[in-house]
């Protein structure tokens, strides 16, 4: 392939809207006269498809011994009744991390990232084996270095951090609520009770990630670096394709479970990561112009980059066996929405299951062509690789248009695309002895005796800070008093007419009872627990959920990290029965 | 000249003019010049060359334009009230107060601040109402909300310059110069990380808000901290679960 053509392929958000007229300069897809950052000062260019994909390694246990000051089990809701049965470490620190290997980026850009028990010196952290039963123990030390250090690369991010578990079921100490920080030289101790949701099997998850949490600077503290990924399993989704216990799902396991973790990453001339707190007043729509006009890294909206990253690295590839694959998709941010699809040299697009939402398996696996993912959202998918032969490639593509200014979707669909990773087929090596079950969680009843009560929440904006019911987020104020063991029914609804937001809350599963209106379509991936929903223009949904199990401090709020940032979160609180608003 | 060229000159403009922050720490610290003529620093560590930090150009940059306050002081907004600063900036205008006080509100985080105020921490409340707001009568806009203080400047300047800098710094409206503006950046100009807030916010929060974002002078022992959680019979009634 030519070098000219590879380049083309590589090159990000070049393809034209599917329904924008169709010109012989792919950049005229912006509006006459507008130029974003991601065209007017690109990242350097890259080879794509040149470096393989980073696979993180399996956290390993450390001995507890060496944990000193040891575990307070004061300092923990039903600590006693969960025992840790294993515990790590990691150490969160800097170091330059290569995105690529060419130049300027194999030289490393500043990065923040993780060192503990079985992993060093690596972005994204390490993937956490977890099993239902077996309460973990996780102590992460701030070893960064602090604001206004000579030592400080990283110069946009705020070195104190609160690590999120999200989707898990945690009470809120452990949780990484945005208010619960630790500054450099200290230490934060969480402890995962891995217990389903009222100890009900049905709550059982399974892709869970973990990232920065931080007040008001969440979005440059993951950007910088901390995400990583938690899977959990149990007796059925059990790590095991070979598993002769017959309730066993037998998913793609070990090598062939593969978790990939999309960022969206600008850089500038020197390789270094690029984050701009502060952005330009949008042109406003003229007779010539029928849209906002965005300047340059547009960041109280949304921050789009234009290398696109799996696993930290740049347009990576991926050799694959002739077999297939569970891949843990996340979309960790800052603000992209994507619709991905698998395509062929050919150009034609490769049907796969996808088995779950929001990290949790799905009644039944669903055939489907592409998926979506907003902020913060997951999708299992098994990938059969086994119709390929050896040396043909399948392409992970995105569809989906952003606005300029990164508030969320255009609406249109790209055509060309823009080209995320590149697998490459190999012979198998074995027998594939992995199944894509018939039937797996069913959903939990949805019982209307169990509401105490309703509660509206309205997402809106004002000169630049992003709006709940009116308000910005103070962590001292408590926006919900839920009664523990009760059910309630909230609806989410988006007064804007131009932007999306992905709307997550913390530590329960929920099911959507309406989308503006109407009931969810039969056959939907949206038939699931669900714990983020992409609430595009005017959308309007209201779901059902239960809260039990803990007391405690926890939030609800837009994954967009950077509405997040400006304020786009209220704290709601668990409290006892008969304590509640 | 290509627009990638034209970029490349005007990274290397940038580079230049903010010359200080490679200068920190590493063992070494040598210039090279690049083929466009610009300078990028390089820096060593234990003999090994070291990537330039972040924030080198973008994140960290304003507009340096002459400003004037409302005790007659002529100022340049970044070498004199940005640069090596904690600071709050907000946009406003006399006009705007009527349906938005932000001086009164900011006033309140002032008088928790005290003496830190003018000493580690500055504020920059910049008109966005030049023909109007003319320093005399921002003079009596700070009289009127007890705001004229040492580390507050109102400021203003010509109509050209307001524009170009509320479009590096967010200012959003487009209703003319009597809409409230209810967003406060704060921020660490000598390192290049900001955040935001409303104006109406909780003040002592505010104040916590702005700690952060300082310069650590902790010295950090050899033993790590515990910084949570903290008890639960401790943590329960706070609105986080920190020990400290």
């Amino acid at each position: 392939m030519k070098r000219r053509n590879v380049l083309k392929m590589g090159a990000a958000g070049t393809g034209a809207g599917l329904f924008m007229p169709r010109t012989s300069n792919a950049n005229l897809l912006y509006p006459d006269g507008f130029i974003p950052s991601i065209a007017a000062k690109p990242s350097p260019p890259v080879i794509p498809f040149k470096d393989p994909l980073f696979e993180m390694p399996v956290a390993q246990t450390i001995n507890p011994a060496t944990l000193i000051p040891g575990p307070d089990p004061a300092s923990h809701q039903r600590y006693d009744e969960f025992l840790p049965e294993k515990f790590y470490i990691e150490r969160l620190h800097e170091f330059p991390w290569v995105y690529h290997s060419e130049p300027p980026y194999d030289q490393g850009s500043w990065s923040w990232g993780f060192t503990g028990g079985g992993f060093k010196d690596i972005v994204p952290g390490p993937t956490y084996d977890a099993y239902y039963g077996e309460p973990i123990f996780v102590r992460r030390y701030n070893d960064l270095p602090a604001v206004g250090s000579a030592e400080a690369n990283v110069r946009f991010a705020l070195p104190s951090l609160t690590m999120h578990l999200h989707n898990a079921h945690t009470a809120s100490e452990s949780d990484g609520i945005p208010q619960d920080f630790y500054n450099p030289g200290e230490f934060w101790d969480h402890h995962y009770a891995n217990f389903p949701a009222g100890f009900d099997k049905r709550e059982i998850m399974g892709t869970l990630w973990y990232h920065d949490h931080r007040l008001d600077f969440t979005g440059p503290n993951v950007y910088a670096g901390l995400t990583g990924m938690y899977r959990l399993f149990d007796e059925q989704d059990s790590n095991n394709e070979r598993d002769r216990n017959r309730g066993a799902f037998r998913l793609p396991s070990g090598k062939y479970d593969v978790p990939l973790i999309l960022h969206d990453v600008q850089f500038d001339e020197f390789g270094q990561v690029i984050w701009d707190f502060f952005n330009p007043e949008p042109t406003p729509p003229d007779k010539d112009h029928p849209h906002y006009r965005a300047e340059p890294l547009y960041t109280v909206n949304g921050m789009l980059g234009d290398r696109f990253t799996v696993n930290r690295k740049i347009q990576p590839h991926f050799k694959v066996e002739a077999r297939k694959y569970r891949f843990r998709v996340l979309n960790g941010g800052p603000s992209r929405f994507y619709e991905l699809f698998l395509r062929t040299e050919n150009n034609k697009h490769v049907d796969f299951f996808v088995i779950s939402n929001d990290g949790n398996l799905l009644p039944e696996p669903l055939r489907r062509k592409s998926i979506r993912l907003g902020v913060a959202q997951r999708h299992d998918i098994i990938v059969d690789f086994s119709r390929f032969r050896p040396g043909q490639h399948v392409y992970l593509v995105n569809r989906m248009e952003m606005r300029d200014d990164g508030a969320g979707p255009t609406g249109r669909q790209l055509d060309e695309g823009n080209q995320i990773m590149r697998f490459d087929i190999e012979a198998r090596t074995d027998r594939d002895r992995s199944r894509i079950p018939d039937f797996m969680r069913e959903l939990p009843d949805i019982n209307m005796d169990e509401v105490r009560r309703e509660r509206l929440f309205v997402f809106d904006y004002d000169n630049g800070l992003w709006t709940i019911n009116g308000k910005l987020m103070d962590p001292n104020r408590v926006d919900a008093a839920i009664e523990t063991g009760t059910a309630e029914i909230w609806t989410w609804r988006n007064t804007g007419n131009a932007w999306s937001h992905p709307i997550h809350t913390h530590f329960e599963e929920f099911q959507i009872l309406e989308i503006n209106g109407k009931p969810v379509p039969k056959n939907s991936v949206l038939n699931s627990r669900k714990d983020v929903i992409r609430l595009g223009p005017n959308d309007e949904i209201k779901f059902f959920g239960r809260w039990r199990d803990f007391l405690g401090k926890h939030v609800m709020h837009c994954h967009n990290v950077v509405h997040e940032d400006h304020a786009m979160m209220i704290r709601w609180d668990m409290v006892p029965p008969g304590k509640g608003d | 000249m290509s627009l990638r060229r034209k970029f490349l000159t005007q990274l290397g403009t940038i580079s230049l003019a903010i010359p200080t922050f490679a200068l920190a720490k590493p063992d070494k610290a040598f210039a090279k010049y690049r083929n466009d003529g610009s300078q990028t620093i390089i820096r060593t560590r234990d003999g090994k060359i070291l990537p330039p930090p972040t924030q080198a150009r973008g994140g960290n940059y304003f507009p340096n334009h002459v400003v004037y306050s409302h005790s007659g002081e002529t100022l340049r907004l970044f070498d004199d009230l940005i640069r090596n600063k904690v600071v709050m900036v907000n946009f406003m205008s006399i006009a705007a107060h009527k349906s938005f006080p932000a001086t009164e509100h900011l006033a309140r985080i002032a008088d928790r601040l005290g003496d830190q105020l003018g000493r580690d921490v500055f504020i920059c409340s910049i008109s966005t109402d030049p023909q109007h707001d003319t320093p005399k009568k921002l003079m009596a806009l700070a009289e009127q909300y007890s705001a004229n203080r040492p580390g507050w400047h109102f400021l203003t300047t010509s109509k050209n310059n307001v524009s170009a800098i509320s479009k590096r710094l967010m200012k959003h409206g487009h209703h003319g110069n009597s809409h409230p503006i209810r967003m406060v950046h704060y921020g660490n100009g000598g390192v290049g990380i900001w955040g935001a807030f409303g104006a109406d916010s909780n003040p002592d929060f505010v104040v916590e808000r702005l700690s952060w974002v300082q310069n650590d002078k902790r010295v950090i022992g050899q033993s790590p901290v515990l910084a949570g959680p903290g008890h639960l019979k401790d943590t329960a009634k706070n609105s986080h679960n920190r020990a400290v």
